[in-house]
Formats: structure tokens, sequence, C-alpha cells
């Protein structure tokens, strides 16, 4: 190529032959292991062990790729590999349950994809694989924290991709640069995803889809004394609740749950086994008739964590809207659907309002049912309390002076009870929890002839100054007794409240506290350190955050959008809607566009230098323009050849031009010269009006 | 034959669709060696992975609503406003960029060669890539933030076919930049003339060959390399080692170069019509490898194209007049 001469200043770039074969530069390959790792490390409470170790060995074995230790494999290794890894799930799914089974296969193919990335298409599929990855992580968990994390992968995600288009020749080995570049992409992204989220309509459902199964969390349908200790132990989060008027007094913070009316000697347990399907079945066939509401009702909003029940939790007597909500003869509330993320639901409750002030013949006798034989003690002291006292309250009112003034003692540790007996309980170790009292309570009243269960649920709960909320956490279980009395209806008896008055006034003593992290082994659990004081209040303030996400973002729903966009728009209608949306979209298109040519270097000329640029466009507008390479008299040349009208003047403005461009002049120097310049631009302006194209 | 028929008509419609396209693109983006990219010349479309992101988006939004799962539904939104801003992020990494290509390229047939582009822009770019339309190379190109002051450029590969002096139809600019989502693409016509020599091809100095090359002399014939030199001239750099004078260099005397008799007192005349092939353009390619090597040995030579004749000379100027002249022959002249 003797012939091609080539302008030095023009570095020779790579030559590629179409369609190009995928080569990805080290830093996207990196990038991409990180991205990996992260996008794992967000589904790894989701995949069983197998699983996992499968993965690290991938992953491994692609880091040694990347270090140049050992080849790629051939793809028939790698089929070996994705057959047995199929069969393998093939089996475990029984266990698995469908989306879990899912999961694991998308994981499994994540993983094996990378050591098979040939064409372009490759990575591509890869890093979409990653992201729906990141989104099936959501499904499991929608907390504050884990969203970040999971706004972080996807940064790194997006990085990676981006990277992809950076450098093939340049070896920058600085690894902000791509994750810089997605960040700013991720950040002028954002403004469009608040708006589409606040405007964008919300669909129902259009299918069924397998729901996350899990363990059940929380209270359960039976329970017998010594059960609730489980769940003393845990910190978790089981519901928050703000209030919008009449916030009730702490010791009225019963929330109802559960209502227990069979016990069997041992425990004590729901009506019967019967499925929900059965039960709202049975709803709907014989619908309830409430009493007439009383007084004016407290209103708040839950938002229940996860506990893959169908328990709500509620203060009586209470009245729900949502339609997915239905509310039982007991005054408890069901979801249709088990709580397998966070819901929310809303609350009108009625303090004051009376529950059942009839009872048929059915329920009473199912209420003062109890087996032969077992804790005789108490039958017989229940006995002597019916021959003493004619009135029912008069027997609650001893039984539980006599819980009040003899040596009964509220523990978390209580010694155990063989076979579940009551009666040792109540007159040999008479120390214990909510459930041994409650239990007991119950148990007497039958025995005497009273009306009675046990309800199970959770007491009190932590005011969050910051965020105007109670958080109820899992020790706050709580189990009581409602006894029937004629003309009040079932009233609530907590036993527990004769043995530790604090425990219903002010919730967990100090004491208690230590008892309950003594039992909590999760040392990373902020709660185990509320006494020290600058923690708990950094907890809370986590909290107050977590607790405003969870309300604004993950509880936001078809109503919410309705009431804001109502607020905001007045009427609801499509077209508004529609032109919400494309306006939103507009400006922030307009937004975009404005912010990326701001880019662009504008450099503050002084006067002179834009009098000279605006006399090149003027010269440009008449057909003469200056072409980069030429110089400054070159260019004058030119106009002087091709416009001799203002050739002159022209001239003369480039002269003082370069001089007041190239050379370096003092202050007194420049005035003459700028009048100059000044005086040139004018003539020169003067003279290229009478030209005509 | 109705097929046939049918197949043909849809080509001749294609080519019709073709041939209208490219009368609209050669009004909207008018042929010059210089080019500013702007809206107005840049076609912004989603690439095969952009369409496969939407309907992964769409999953996404169809997963968030059936799981009433606000989070997925976000990331879904997210995602379609990720897509939009590199909509944009695509086209101004190519918009604003000034291309300024040289007029015209040299080179043989069958050989690659390539058109200097220079690139003038105020901000960084990335992966641009260039090609000539039906070309299966192309070049990468990228600006990076440090070397925007400077000027940058790329070579844009062409492999040629045939001699000529022609114009090889449009450079094709584009960038996946971004995330790959779209291409931002234009077709750019910098009105450079391609000036295509005969391929070289290698003709042994044989008797044959010499017929070829008539020399014009008084007296004998003489062998090109004859020992009996004419006369020592000082080395020039550059010079063919082989006509160093070895001997005299050997004795201390420096370094001398022979120049022959023959290149000084006789006039060599390349003859077309002496090539020892019935086909022209192997005649033209034999003569093209001739007259390279002439120049080469520093000969004065003349060329003679059926009656077309360039006087003798050893100058570069003339080198590429014959050269020249070679490609643009034509059999009727």
């Amino acid at each position: 190529m003797i012939f091609n001469t080539h302008n030095k200043a023009i570095k020779v770039n790579e030559v590629k032959t179409i369609p190009p074969s995928l080569a990805l530069n080290s830093t996207t390959h990196w990038l991409l292991l990180v991205s990996q790792l992260i996008n794992f490390s967000l589904i790894m409470a989701q995949l069983t062990s197998w699983m996992l170790a499968l993965i690290a060995l991938c992953l491994l074995w692609q880091s040694a790729i990347l270090a140049g230790l050992f080849k790629r494999p051939v793809s028939g290794v790698l089929f070996i590999i994705a057959i047995l890894g199929c069969i393998a799930l093939a089996i475990s799914s029984q266990t698995l349950g469908l989306l879990l089974t899912m999961v694991h296969l998308l994981a499994f193919a994540y993983v094996l994809k990378t050591l098979e990335l040939k064409k372009r298409g490759d990575f591509y599929q890869l890093i979409l694989i990653g992201l729906f990855l990141n989104a099936s992580a959501m499904i499991f968990d929608q907390s504050l924290a884990f969203a970040s994390l999971l706004i972080f992968a996807i940064l790194v995600n997006v990085s990676v991709l981006f990277s992809f288009f950076l450098l093939h020749e340049n070896n920058l080995q600085d690894y902000s640069f791509p994750l810089k570049g997605a960040a700013k992409l991720l950040l002028q992204s954002i403004p469009l995803t608040i708006i589409l989220f606040i405007v964008f309509p919300r669909l129902a459902p259009f299918w069924q889809v397998p729901l996350a199964k899990s363990a059940k969390t929380g209270l359960s349908e039976q329970i017998a004394p010594g059960d609730i200790a489980q769940l003393i132990k845990s910190s978790d989060l089981v519901f928050r609740v703000s209030f919008s008027n009449n916030t009730p007094a702490f010791n009225q913070l019963y929330w109802r749950a559960l209502v227990l009316e069979n016990y069997d000697g041992k425990q004590w347990s729901r009506l019967s086994e019967r499925s929900v399907e059965d039960v709202l079945a049975n709803l709907e066939l014989n619908p309830i008739n409430y009493q007439a509401t009383q007084g004016e009702s407290t209103v708040y909003q839950v938002i229940a964590e996860p506990s893959y029940q169908h328990w709500l939790y509620a203060l009586p007597v209470a009245q729900v809207t949502q339609a997915q909500i239905v509310m039982l003869p007991d005054y408890t509330l069901l979801t249709k659907q088990p709580i397998t993320q966070t819901m929310s639901y809303t609350v009108g409750s009625y303090l004051q309002t009376p529950m059942d002030l009839s009872l048929n013949e059915g329920k009473k006798a199912r209420n003062l049912a109890l087996p032969e034989q077992v804790n005789p003690k108490l039958r017989a002291k229940a006995q002597t309390l019916r021959a003493q006292y004619h009135n029912d309250e008069a027997i609650i009112q001893q039984v539980l002076n006599d819980i009040r003034q003899k040596s009964f003692s509220y523990t978390l540790k209580p010694p155990p009870l063989i076979n579940n007996s009551l009666d040792q309980f109540y007159f040999e170790t008479r120390a214990g929890f909510c459930v041994h009292y409650a239990s007991s309570f119950t148990f007497l009243m039958r025995a005497a002839g009273i009306p009675a269960r046990v309800v199970t649920g959770y007491m009190g709960g932590e005011y969050n100054r910051n965020g105007n909320y109670y958080s109820i956490y899992q020790y706050d279980a709580h189990a009581w007794s409602e006894v029937w009395l004629a003309g009040k209806g079932w009233v609530r008896v907590d036993p527990t409240a004769a043995v530790s008055p604090e425990r219903v006034e002010q919730g967990f003593s100090s004491a208690l506290f230590q008892q309950q992290a003594a039992l909590n082994t999760d040392i990373f659990n902020l709660q185990n350190y509320r006494h020290i004081a600058w923690l708990n209040f950094f907890r809370q303030q986590l909290d107050a955050l977590d607790y405003q996400w969870t309300r604004w973002v993950i509880g936001y729903n078809n109503k919410r959008q309705l009431d804001l966009l109502n607020r905001w728009f007045g009427h609801f209608s499509l077209w508004k809607l529609a032109t919400i949306m494309a306006l939103a979209i507009a400006s922030i298109l307009l937004w975009l566009w404005l912010t990326n040519r701001s880019q662009k270097i504008k450099p503050n000329y002084p006067l002179w230098q834009k009098n000279y640029l605006t006399a090149l466009s003027l010269l440009a507008d008449k057909g003469v323009q200056k072409v980069p390479q030429q110089s400054f008299d070159e260019f004058a040349e030119q106009v002087m050849k091709y416009l001799p009208k203002v050739g002159v003047s022209f001239k003369k403005l480039s002269q003082t031009y370069k001089k007041l461009h190239y050379q370096a002049l003092s202050a007194e120097e420049k005035q003459p010269l700028l009048a100059k310049h000044r005086q040139y631009f004018k003539q020169f302006k003067r003279q290229i009006k009478t030209i005509k194209k | 034959m109705m097929v046939a028929q049918k197949m043909k008509k849809k080509q001749a419609q294609f080519s019709f669709l073709q041939q209208g396209f490219n009368t609209w693109l050669n009004k909207r983006i008018p042929a010059s060696a210089q080019q500013q990219l702007n809206s107005r010349n840049l076609f912004i479309f989603p690439t095969r992975f952009g369409f496969a992101y939407l309907l992964f988006v769409i999953v996404l939004f169809l997963l968030g609503t059936n799981y009433q799962n606000n989070l997925i539904m976000l990331l879904s939104y997210f995602l379609v406003s990720l897509f939009i801003s590199v909509m944009l992020h695509s086209f101004f990494n190519l918009s604003g960029l000034t291309l300024i290509a040289k007029k015209e390229v040299k080179g043989f047939a069958e050989d690659r060669v390539f058109l200097p582009i220079k690139l003038l822009s105020d901000k960084a770019r990335f992966a641009i890539t260039f090609n000539f339309e039906k070309q299966k190379v192309i070049t990468v190109a990228e600006i990076l933030p440090s070397a925007m002051a400077t000027d940058s450029g790329v070579l844009v590969p062409y492999d040629t076919v045939k001699r000529g002096v022609y114009s090889t139809g449009r450079v094709k600019v584009a960038s996946e930049y971004a995330l790959g989502l779209f291409t931002c693409w234009t077709k750019l016509d910098f009105d450079c003339q391609f000036i295509i020599y005969p391929k070289p091809l290698a003709l042994k100095l044989t008797a044959q060959a010499h017929e070829g090359q008539e020399q014009e002399q008084q007296g004998h014939a003489l062998e090109q390399h004859g020992d009996d030199f004419y006369q020592l001239k000082t080395y020039q750099k550059g010079e063919p080692l082989t006509q160093v004078a070895w001997k005299q260099l050997a004795k201390g005397q420096g370094m001398l170069t022979k120049s022959y008799q023959s290149t000084q007192g006789s006039e060599t005349w390349l003859k077309l019509a002496n090539m020892p092939s019935s086909d022209i353009e192997k005649k033209l390619a034999y003569l093209c490898y001739l007259i390279q090597q002439y120049y080469h040995n520093d000969q004065r030579f003349g060329l003679d194209l059926y009656g077309t004749l360039i006087e003798p000379d050893h100058s570069k100027a003339h080198l590429e007049q014959c050269l020249y002249a070679l490609a643009v022959f034509s059999k009727v002249s």
C-alpha cells in the first residue's frame, strides 16, 4: 500500500468482520462475574444447598477460565451437566413446589449460560436472565433494605451491558467508568419510572400464579400451654398499624387473630379443622348478621408481613370493605389468599359495640364443653365458686383476685407441665405466661358454667414516634379469654393482666426484654440491643423509613392510585390519564434532551470572539464557509475573492481577531485594538447587509 | 415458469423500492466530503435485542401484575424508562459528530483500500462502526474524553474488485452505544473518488518479457543489469541496494551507486500491445507490475497504451500518471 498516504493524525482502528464473534473484554467479563455473584446472593435464601453448591462450583470454574487457568468447556460437557441438573430438579420439584422449581431452573440456566458465551445474542440473553432472577427475588422479599440491594444489583447488571459498548481497543482499566455511565443512565430513568408507577393503570391479576410456599409463621390454629414460647423468642415484625383517628390506649390494643373454642384436655384449637375453602363456602350459605355498630369507629391501616396464613389482625368489632377479606362469625378476619407478600388493609373498629348479644344453644354448648377426667382440681374449684356466687361477674372477679393474690408469677421460662396439666400449673408451679393463664381461666369459667373461649393474637406494640405508627413483633403474641355475659355479649378478660399488670399497660418490662433477648439467638437483630439508647434510636429511624416504603411503595394499590389521582387532577377519567402520561413522557424526553445537549462544551466567549463567530455565520449564509483546516488569512483571501464588497472590512476584522487571539497583550495595548475590532465589525455588518444572495 | 416470473417481478419491485430509497437518500443526505451528523441525517431504530428487551419488560409487567407485586412492576417501569433514556443517549452519541473524508483514495484491484475519515467531536463518543455498503468488513472507532481535543479518525476498509475510477457508494456509520437496544445510523456519501489500478501480476524478466520492452537504442541491446555501467554517483537514500557499488565501498571510496547505461542512454517504452496475454485485463496487470518495477529501479520509462503515449520519465508524478492511465483504460480508445 505504497500509495495510501495516511494522515499521521489518524490512528488505525481495528478491522472486524461481520458478524463479529463475541469477544468480551476483560473489564466486561469481570463485571459480569461480579454481577452474577450479586444476583445469586439476592436469591440465595430461596435456593437449596445442592443448587448453591453447583452454582458456586460453576462460578469458580468461570473465574478460573477468566484467570487463564482453564479452557472453556466443550458444549458436550455442559449438556451433560444441564441434563443432570434438570433430573435433580425434577426429583426435588415435589418438595420445592412450582414457584421454587422455576426459580431453581432460572438460576441454573443463568450460571450455565455463562460458560457458553459464543455469540452476542448469548450475552444479551444472559443479561436478561440475570434481570429476571432479580425480579423473581422480589417475590420473596420486598423490604426497603432488600430493595436497596436490588437497586445496586441492577446498577451492576446495567453496567455490564454498558461496558460491552466501551473501550474496544483502549484498555481503560478503570471499572468505575462503566459503573458511572450506568449510574447516569439509571438516574435519568428514575423520573419517568416514578411517574409511570404513580399513574400507569393498575390491573387485576390475569391468571393464577404459583404462590411462594414457605413455613407458616406466627400464631397457629392450636395452642397448648408453652406453645407461644416459640413465638416470644422471635423479634420478627408481624404487622404495623397507623391510626387515623381515635387512637386507643395501649391497654386496649388487643389484636385479635384467632378464636379457639375447642378444648381436648391438652390444647385449644379452632372450631373444627375445616379448610379455608370450607369456611368461605359456609359463609356464603349462612351470611352473618352483625350487631348494629355503636359509637364512632377507630380507623387504622394495617400492613401485615407475610405469614403464609389466612388470619388477619384487628381490634373488635372490625369492619373491612376490601373484597379479598371476609369477616367471620367469631369477629375475626380472614383473607381468601394466604398472605405471601406484604399486605395492607384498612379497618374501621367499633370498640364499644358488643359481640353476640344473644348466643344460640349450639354455640353456648360449644363454649361450655369440657372433656371428662381432666384437671379435676380446677373443676372442683369451679364448682365451689359456683356454689359461693350466683353472679357470673363475681366469679370472674374472684378468680382474678385469686391470681393476683396467690404467688403466681409471669415468666417466659416456665417450668414444664406434665401432660399439659392445668391443675399442675394452677396449684403447683404457678409460674407461666399468657397461655397458661388464659387456658386455666377459660377452663375454670367453663367448669363454672360460664361460656368462655381462648383468643390468640397480639397485645400492644411498639410506638414509633418518627412515623406515628405501632410495630407489632412476634414477641407481642398473646392469649386471653373471652367470656359471654348476658346483656354484654362476649367480654374480654385477660388473666395475665392480673399477674403482670405492666405487661398490658406498657408492654414488656426491661426484665422481660432481657429474658426475651436471652432466648433470641440472632445476634444481628437490633431488637436485642434496645437497651443501648443511640442504637435503639437508630433502629427506630430505620424502621420508620422501612414503614414509609412499605406504606407508599409496597402498599400502593388500585384504590390508593385512584384516591391520589382524584386528589391531584379531579375526577378520574381515562383520557385524562392518557394526557397526563403523554405530557409526563414528553416533558421527561425534553428534560433528557436538554441535559444531553448541555454536555457539549459551551465556552463563555468574550465579545470580540463572539463578533468574529457572528461574522463567520453571516458569511456562511452568503455561501462562503470556513473549513477547519483553513487559516484566518487564507479564509480572508477567499472572502476577498468571492465577496469583494465586504472583503476589506472582513480582512481587517480577521487581523485584529488574530492579534487578540494569539498575541500576549497588556490591558493598555488591548483597548485600542478592541475598539478597532468593534468598529470593523460594525462596518462589516453594514456592508454584508447590502449583499444580495 | 410462473414462479420464476413472479420472482422476477418481485425482484424488480424490490429494486424499484431500493432505487426510490436511494433517490430519497440522495436528496436528504447529499454527497459532501464534510458531513455533520444531526437529526436530519440520523436514523434510529430498536435492534433485535431492543425488541427482545421490550418483550421481556412486558413479561415482567405481567409477572408483577399477577403477583400484585409493586416492586416487580416498579422494575418493569424502570426498564421502560431506561429504554427511552438509552434511545436519546444512542442518538446523542452520533449527533454533532463531524466527519471529513479524503477526496480520493488510491489502491489496487482485489486489495483492501482504506478511506481515511477525520472525526471532529466536542465530546466523547463510543462504539461507532464504519463500513461501506455491501462490504463485509467494518471498523470500530471511539473518541475518548482524553482524546477529544486532538484529531482522531478512522480508516474505512473497502475490498476492491475491479480497476477503474469510481465512487463506492455510501459509508454506513452506525452505533449501538449505550446498551445495544437501539442502532443509530446514517449512510453518508463522501463524494470520494476511488482510483483503483489493476492488480499487479508478476512478470519474470525473461526473454519473453523483454519483448514487451522495446528499447529505442541506436546500438546493441544491453542486458539490463550488465556489468559495464556508465558512471558512479553518490548514494541517495532510497536507492535500491542492488545498485550499490560494493567494490568501491570495500575500497573505502564511500557509498556509490552504479547508473546503468541503459537507464541513461536509452528510452524504454512499455507497450500494452506487447504484454504476453490475450486478455486485456491481464495485459494491464502485467504492465502495472512492470511500471512499478521500473519505478523502483529508478529507470526511465514511457507508456504506450495502443497509441496513447506517456513520455518517458521516472518521477513519482509520472508513476501515478501511468497507473492512472491503466486504471481508466478502456479498449475503445
